[in-house]
């Protein structure tokens, strides 16, 4: 494909090859390793320096996401509905259903794991301390505000705001529909959640307004915030949409599309700092961009339909995962 | 990207329904023993019957919810959306997937879930819906649960089962009352689910191309626009079979925006629909098929050594078999 070298180049630094679908990606808190999760069970890490590939948890059945803390305790949860924790993957939760959502608060003293209708609420060593009530659906998302004050989980019927180690509703955002992303600016002041209805819907959360974003050409399941909240990428089929909240915010604008994927697009994340957006799809593309502007400043293509991505924490690496078990680290030069 | 890869096969799915007690989960058991080479997964309602041991079986809670879709408003199962997603992401490819429902499930929401996620629609084909009658027991249920009418309406194939305990002459009367509901429905006699696997499997009852059945079927052409699908009313079921079958060509503008109104606005209580139809000007046939609001369709296989002619039938609750007549005539060019 053809690159801009425009000031960002990329480059594969390290890959291995885990010979099944990689579902999930997360970075250790110092950006020098990278855990993925496995559709053969397997939690497995890759250090980005010299390649070196770990084993370090197993599940019976596929494992499916994988969250690192802030203080470098890896969790991951798969379709046995078993959440391991650490290095050695000890079992700290168990029970029926597949886990939808993994989440560490902000501060990685608590992780928030989403399994059918509810959500359990663990500290760093594993141990429970809260289960939220059944809800009337599927919780199918969560994410933390940024201080980590509330934990918003997606449902059928709208967002939940969720409080404390009781996991008490403490504002319920109503929207009929089925809510599958959610996403917290980090500012604090909005939520955005994307939609099996092809929409993205907006609340600003210190009023009431909400507004509902249609015509996307499939479910949105891909939200990112820029860090200083102005913008938001949201991905749903091929093309990256990305809403502006500057002045008056998105109503009645026309957002800016980044069209340049050629199959559905898997992962959108705007870097830690600064304004890179990084896209990945199932073409195998990992595309950079600095929104405003619409074309693509770098790119590197994987042999591989791509179907996760993540930042490190520093913001000079990404880690994307791939169907037929590519787990790789690419670096920004 | 100049070449595109060839598209992977459709996984086709096939959704087993039927009263409590009818025997459904006997057939279920009967195709997975059975000696065919083919790897299925089995999804399967929380409260299964009799537990099954295969190879994956995922329990799935049922969870109906509204989909608003730009013009089209339908119910689909959510879980089942999330759980054919992550079926489909692993190394293990199988060759068909079974759904079996609760003996009390309505089979409209699953059937518009492979039509209204275009990540499943992508890798799924709906192939059809099987539905196990308790030929003792039967009567006494269409009477008094409208699921078993629903069931039996939304089916392609219908296994009449525990036929050794019904007499000859009760088991014609019954048929020809299921008939009655389902006028296209595939309909096979069984003791204890007996039933050759071909009959259940692969048969392609969403399948556009395979209109054959439609044509073939012994209706004979009425020039007056007769309806001799529809059996004699002897009894009063609400659940009912509408069919048209008349020579001449139709106006496809007219015809185009009678089909689409009709679902629309009646789309609630018109289950099914499917069609072959001779539109003015098109060498070859039209064929469509709908789910209660989704319709879609497209060019048929050559008329051939056959006539041109045109061949509908609905399947209903309540439907105005008058309106529906009137309705179509003034289709005709």
């Amino acid at each position: 494909m053809s690159v801009q070298p425009d000031e960002v180049t990329v480059r594969a630094v390290a890959s291995t090859d885990l010979d099944d679908w990689v579902g999930a990606v997360a970075w250790d808190p110092t950006g020098s390793v990278v855990a993925g999760a496995c559709a053969d069970g397997r939690v497995v890490t890759l250090a980005a320096a010299d390649g070196a590939v770990r084993e370090v948890g197993r599940h019976s059945e596929p494992a499916t996401h994988v969250a690192w803390s802030p203080d470098g305790v890896l969790a991951s949860t798969g379709q046995d509905g078993v959440v391991l924790l650490g290095d050695a993957g000890r079992v700290v939760l168990e029970g029926r259903g597949w886990p939808q959502a993994l989440a560490w608060r902000p501060d990685g003293r608590r992780l928030a794991v989403a399994r059918g209708r509810q959500v359990h609420l663990l500290d760093q060593d594993g141990a429970t301390v809260g289960t939220s009530k059944p809800f009337p659906a599927t919780v199918s998302s969560l994410a933390w505000s940024t201080r980590g004050g509330r934990l918003a989980a997606g449902t059928y019927g709208g967002v939940r705001m969720l409080q404390g180690d009781g996991l008490r509703t403490d504002r319920w955002l109503r929207w009929e529909g089925s809510v599958l992303a959610v996403a917290v600016s980090p500012d604090g002041r909005r939520l955005a959640h994307g939609n099996q209805d092809d929409s993205v819907l907006f609340w600003d959360l210190g009023g009431r307004n909400q507004l509902e974003m249609q015509g996307y050409e499939t479910k949105v399941q891909e939200l990112s915030w820029r860090a200083d909240g102005r913008l938001l990428a949201t991905g749903g089929g091929q093309a990256v949409t990305v809403w502006d909240f500057a002045g008056r915010g998105p109503a009645g604008s026309r957002p800016l599309e980044l069209d340049h994927h050629e199959q559905p697009v898997s992962w959108v994340g705007f870097a830690p700092t600064g304004d890179l957006l990084a896209t990945v799809a199932f073409d195998g593309r990992l595309v950079l961009w600095r929104p405003p502007h619409d074309r693509p400043v770098a790119g590197v293509e994987i042999e591989d339909a791509l179907t996760c991505g993540a930042w490190s924490p520093d913001g000079r690496r990404l880690a994307v995962g791939g169907t037929d078990g590519t787990l790789a680290v690419v670096e920004l030069a | 990207m100049t070449t595109l890869e060839p598209e992977l096969a459709k996984v086709p799915v096939t959704v087993l329904t039927g009263f409590l007690g009818s025997g459904k989960t006997t057939l279920l058991n009967r195709i997975l023993t059975e000696q065919h080479g083919l790897k299925i997964a089995v999804i399967e309602n929380e409260y299964g019957e009799i537990s099954i041991d295969h190879d994956l079986v995922v329990e799935t809670d049922e969870e109906v919810f509204e989909m608003n879709n730009g013009c089209i408003c339908c119910s689909v199962r959510g879980d089942l959306i999330r759980i054919l997603g992550q079926i489909l992401r692993r190394k293990q490819r199988f060759d068909h997937i079974l759904i079996e429902t609760t003996g009390l499930a309505d089979p409209g929401p699953v059937i518009q879930t492979f039509f209204m996620d275009q990540e499943l629609a992508g890798q799924l084909q709906l192939d059809g819906v099987v539905t196990v009658v308790d030929a003792k027991h039967v009567g006494l249920h269409l009477g008094e649960a409208p699921e078993v009418q629903e069931q039996i309406a939304f089916a392609d194939v219908i296994v009449l089962n525990k036929t050794d305990l019904v007499d000859e002459a009760d088991l014609d009367a019954l048929e020809g009352r299921i008939g009655g509901l389902n006028a296209v429905a595939t309909v096979h006699r069984a003791q204890n689910a007996e039933i050759p696997i071909a009959e259940v499997l692969g048969i392609g009852g969403y399948d556009l191309q395979r209109h054959d059945a439609l044509v073939d079927r012994p209706l004979v052409p009425a020039p007056t626009g007769e309806l001799p699908m529809a059996s004699p009313a002897r009894h009063d079921d609400a659940v009912g079979s509408v069919g048209i079958a008349t020579d001449g060509e139709l106006d496809a503008e007219r015809f185009h925006e009678w089909l689409s109104t009709l679902l629309q606005e009646q789309g609630e209580d018109i289950f099914r629909s499917k069609g072959i139809v001779n539109l003015q000007g098109e060498e070859d046939p039209w064929v469509f098929q709908g789910v209660h609001m989704l319709l879609s369709g497209e060019h048929g296989r050559p008329w051939g050594a056959a006539p041109p002619t045109n061949r509908l039938v609905f399947i209903g609750r309540n439907l105005d078999r008058a309106g529906l007549e009137a309705g179509f005539r003034t289709c005709l060019a």
